[in-house]
């Protein structure tokens, strides 16, 4: 019963173009016409058919969908006589599609100049919000993006240079100022990593690579420029929202620049070779003498002593948190060894100043100034060490070295015993006066104008290289208020008489000495001594420390040329000598550094605030959790070593200054396995940055002046 | 059908051994401390062009470039294909800035559009094939006019011969506009036969009112409506075969003009490789 289109299919001439532009408009009804519009849409269709010439006749050729053949057929002369109405040519679905798109692409083009000529283009633009620290250049593109100030030929001129990597990189270190050589790996000179991939590669490895960085070895080779630098961007992503983390890369990547790699750290990462330890420590103290037997004799041997209880008496954790401290002199090491510098009363002094002694019968009369000169030697009397330059101190060669006639005495009288001027020439004998007035000036300053004297023959000498502060400490500005200058005026009158009193008889021995705060003076030898009273003594600090500065580079007491030099290398000697009283360097020790100056450690490990090591620890959470007391699970004392002296002092005692005579503190190197029993990727975690930084060097704080509020 | 499978399967693999590569080679070349987004981009955007030269390959059958089939197969698994290197490119994340929002909104667009247009062409075209007859979209029309020329014939020619006016009104109220125009799209498309079926009860419902030679009528003008009925369906699903790609290929052009400017912008920000 049903009917089938097959009924329907006595029409082929029906018009069915759909690639062409245009359709008849009469098509969506079924009654298209067989002309069709032309290819500009217009429909040119006025009669129902276009009468066909056959032989003599014209036949109708209206199609069947118009009522087929019409009855009336054509006119005599070939037109139909049937109007039609043109029809409104629609477009095909092909041509409908091709307007959208064009339509669509037009709209594209238009909301991207609009986005592009917008005023908040570069919000627009921006691929994703800052993280948090950048958050305050959202509006400033320019400041990481170097063509973020152009309009779209430049953006399309910038697209095509190859420089713009370490373009952009320079505008990362307008901020961030990470020294010399920032954009090389690790921020270390090439020389210097170098050689540390060197020595890794020697080193070797028996592990096998893992199967991720063999494979990358195949790949592209690491982005560098012909100099070995890296753009920030390659490791640096922004753009990535407020919470990313700038910082975070994978371990493998990590990895695919080392020559040792390795899978895990608890599995195989390098044992470590000397880590913590990379220098000698800054305070000579030997655990393993004094745990053994010091503090364990301690009743006996310090019986008014505080023996410690554990590390956390003489150690602890700075403010930061990342590292162990001393607790200070006070704290961890008086109750034994304050007697030492407090006792020093049975010791002599540190002679400051002193008289040189002449031979007594030099001199022609009783006027002449070599006979009143007090200090004179009995007749025979052979002191050895009394040549002109032998007998003055370091303090007075520093401070005699400013004077011209003092240095043209001095090098008159190079050679000469003071002691037996019989054989000495006239102009010896003036050089000798001359020698002898320098002194008596130099008292006679102290005496009048006191600290001006000595600041001004001391800045004659040393410039700017000693600040104002140290400068008062120096002449005793500071310690012991005017405790110097008392002595001093003290003795001269005693010495030389003041005009109203005599001088004191010569050689006339005294049994009491007088004090002035450190200060004594000392008659049987004509000197001005001083004695620490305790511990951190200020004046013998700074001199100490103004000695180390004021020391040619490189220079040592014996290869000391001018009369300065030699004072100041005196100065240092005696000071640091072991027999010194207060013995500063017993405990401080003194290290040369990379510009050939010395620098006294008066304090223990320091924390340098800007300075990034490779490798970085944190005390604290570790002693939160594993208690206070657990310092000897990864410090042990290698009773093995003890910490030789040698590392600490020469043969002739004086101090050793290559602070890396020694790598230990007496405790043995801590091993890779006892941190991996925490550090494996389950518990406390094994990335290469919780203990690894990238950056490695000093870096202080640059601020680029560019964010200002602009208020008034 | 079993080569149809086999190929299936065959291209299917290929697509997959393809993507494995790329996920593997984005992660070696991020452990070279490169950006793989570079290499990623370029290859999209000329996969891209090369997947709009199909529209370009249609216009010019003329040309020795390979069979339509083939460039149909490599279209539908390079498309799929670029999925997994637009999520390799963005690094899986929902991108966060206007004009990376809508550039990726264009790829997604694009891409559903294209997955939508690829299951249409597998399921309409099994629905065409259980229709019956194929017809020309195009005759569509045509075919409607001559049913409704001819239900509207029969209409008249059962007023002269009957006294009632039941089909008449019948006709005019229900018939007339069921013929006028194609019908019942979406139903068809969703292959709900539910207002087909209305329509039949109704018919049906009609049987009390007439005499027996009207409902003869009647049964010659439902079995028009049943052919009728089997017009709309083919211009349903032959309408959305075609219309999908209204969707599909302006996106496309969109989505390249928006990649261009991305790529000027990415090189002229970038920071290095």
């Amino acid at each position: 019963m049903g009917c089938s289109l097959e009924d329907y299919e006595n029409e082929k001439e029906q018009y069915q173009r759909p690639d062409q532009q245009w359709v008849c408009g009469w098509a969506s009804v079924g009654k298209a016409c067989h002309i069709g519009p032309d290819h500009k849409g217009q429909c040119h269709v006025e009669r129902e058919c276009v009468p066909q010439h056959d032989q003599d006749r014209w036949t109708c050729t209206r199609p069947k969908a118009w009522g087929g053949k019409c009855v009336e057929g054509p006119l005599p002369d070939g037109t139909c006589p049937h109007c039609r109405t043109r029809c409104q040519p629609v477009r095909s679905l092909l041509a409908r599609r091709k307007v959208l798109t064009v339509w669509v692409t037009a709209a594209a083009i238009g909301a991207i100049l609009l986005m592009l000529g917008s005023e908040h283009n570069t919000t627009m633009i921006s691929p994703g919000e800052l993280s948090v620290h950048h958050r305050s250049l959202e509006q400033n593109c320019e400041s990481c993006h170097a063509s973020a100030g152009e309009d779209l030929s430049g953006w399309l001129h910038s697209a095509l240079s190859s420089q713009h990597g370490l373009t952009q990189s320079k505008q990362c270190l307008e901020c961030h100022a990470l020294g010399e050589h920032s954009l090389q790996p690790h921020s270390v000179e090439p020389v210097r990593l170098a050689m540390q991939t060197k020595r890794a590669e020697d080193s070797g490895s028996s592990e096998e690579r893992p199967a991720w960085l063999a494979l990358a070895e195949l790949g592209p080779s690491i982005p560098k420029t012909e100099q070995g630098e890296l753009s920030c961007v390659t490791c640096h992503r922004e753009h990535r929202g407020g919470e990313f983390d700038l910082t975070q890369i994978s371990e493998n990547r990590c990895q695919r620049c080392h020559a040792q790699p390795f899978h895990t750290f608890s599995q195989d990462h390098p044992d470590f070779v000397s880590y913590p330890y990379n220098r000698r420590t800054r305070i000579y103290f030997d655990h393993s003498t004094h745990y053994d037997r010091h503090f364990s004799l301690f009743e006996r041997l310090m019986p008014n002593g505080k023996k410690p209880d554990g590390c956390t008496t003489c150690h602890m954790v700075d403010s930061s948190g990342t590292r162990m401290g001393l607790r200070g002199f006070e704290e961890s090491c008086a109750s034994c060894h304050a007697g030492e510098i407090e006792s020093a009363d049975v010791l002599p002094g540190i002679r400051f100043l002193a008289l040189p002694g002449i031979d007594r019968r030099a001199g022609d009369d009783d006027d002449d100034p070599l006979r009143k000169w007090p200090h004179r030697f009995k007749t025979g009397e052979h002191v050895l060490g009394s040549g002109a330059t032998e007998q003055l101190t370091p303090f007075m060669q520093i401070f005699l070295s400013s004077d011209p006639d003092f240095q043209n005495a001095i090098q008159t009288l190079n050679g000469i015993n003071l002691g037996d001027l019989s054989e000495a020439s006239t102009e010896q004998l003036s050089a000798v006066r001359k020698y002898t007035q320098s002194i008596r000036n130099l008292l006679d300053d102290l005496v009048e104008t006191r600290q001006s004297a000595l600041k001004l023959r001391l800045q004659k000498l040393t410039g700017d290289t000693v600040k104002q502060r140290a400068l008062a400490v120096l002449v005793g500005e500071r310690s012991q208020s005017s405790a110097f200058f008392d002595a001093v005026t003290e003795v001269h009158t005693r010495w030389f008489g003041d005009g109203e009193q005599p001088a004191s008889p010569e050689n006339e021995a005294k049994s009491v000495t007088r004090t002035f705060g450190g200060w004594y003076d000392n008659e049987p030898d004509y000197s001005i001594r001083y004695r620490p009273s305790r511990h951190a003594d200020l004046l013998l600090q700074t001199w100490l420390d103004a000695c180390c500065r004021l020391l040619p580079s490189g220079s040592k007491s014996e290869t000391a040329r001018t009369l300065q030099e030699r004072g100041i290398a005196g100065m240092f000697d005696l000071l640091s000598d072991r027999s010194s009283p207060g013995g500063c360097l017993k405990c401080h020790t003194v290290d040369r550094q990379h510009d050939g100056q010395l620098r006294i450690n008066w304090t223990g490990n320091r924390h340098e605030p800007y300075h990034h090591r490779f490798t970085k620890f944190s005390h604290d959470p570790h002693l939160k959790q594993l208690g206070a007391e657990s310092c000897g699970q990864c410090h042990v004392l290698d009773r093995e070593i003890r910490l030789v002296r040698s590392a600490f002092t020469t043969r002739d005692w004086k101090p050793n200054i290559d602070p890396g005579s020694v790598l230990t503190s007496g405790f043995s190197t801590i091993e890779r396995r006892k941190c991996a029993t925490c550090h494996t990727t389950r518990s406390a975690g094994e990335h290469c940055l919780q203990c690894h930084r990238y950056h490695i060097g000093h870096f202080p704080p640059r601020s680029s002046g560019r964010f200002t509020s602009g208020s008034k | 059908m079993k080569s149809f499978a086999r190929r299936r399967w065959r291209n299917l693999g290929i697509a997959l051994v393809l993507a494995v590569a790329i996920l593997v080679f984005d992660y070696v070349y991020t452990l070279s401390m490169r950006s793989f987004s570079y290499v990623s981009g370029w290859t999209l955007l000329v996969v891209i062009l090369g997947l709009a030269a199909y529209n370009l390959r249609k216009k010019l059958p003329f040309l020795p470039l390979g069979s339509s089939a083939t460039w149909l197969q490599i279209h539908i698994y390079a498309g799929l294909l670029t999925a997994v290197l637009f999520l390799v490119h963005i690094e899986f994340r929902v991108p966060n800035g206007v004009f990376e929002i809508v550039l990726s909104l264009l790829y997604v667009l694009v891409f559903l559009s294209g997955l939508g247009g690829l299951a249409l062409s597998r399921l309409f075209a099994m629905r065409l094939t259980a229709n019956g007859e194929e017809v020309q979209f195009e005759r569509i029309p045509f075919f409607i006019r001559q049913i409704q020329d001819e239900v509207h014939q029969m209409v008249l020619n059962g007023i002269a011969e009957t006294e009632t006016s039941v089909i008449p009104e019948f006709y005019v109220a229900r018939l007339k506009p069921f013929f006028d125009r194609p019908r019942h799209v979406w139903s068809h498309l969703l292959q709900s036969s539910r207002p087909s079926q209305r329509l039949h009860r109704e018919i049906r419902e009609q049987d009390r009112y007439l005499s027996e030679p009207e409902r003869e009528v009647m049964r010659a003008i439902e079995d028009r409506v049943r052919l009728k009925n089997r017009l709309d369906v083919q211009f349903s699903l032959q309408g959305a075969l075609k219309y999908w790609l209204f969707l599909h290929v302006p996106l496309t052009y969109a989505l390249l003009v928006f990649a261009v400017i991305h790529l000027v912008l990415v090189y002229a920000f970038s920071g290095g490789i």
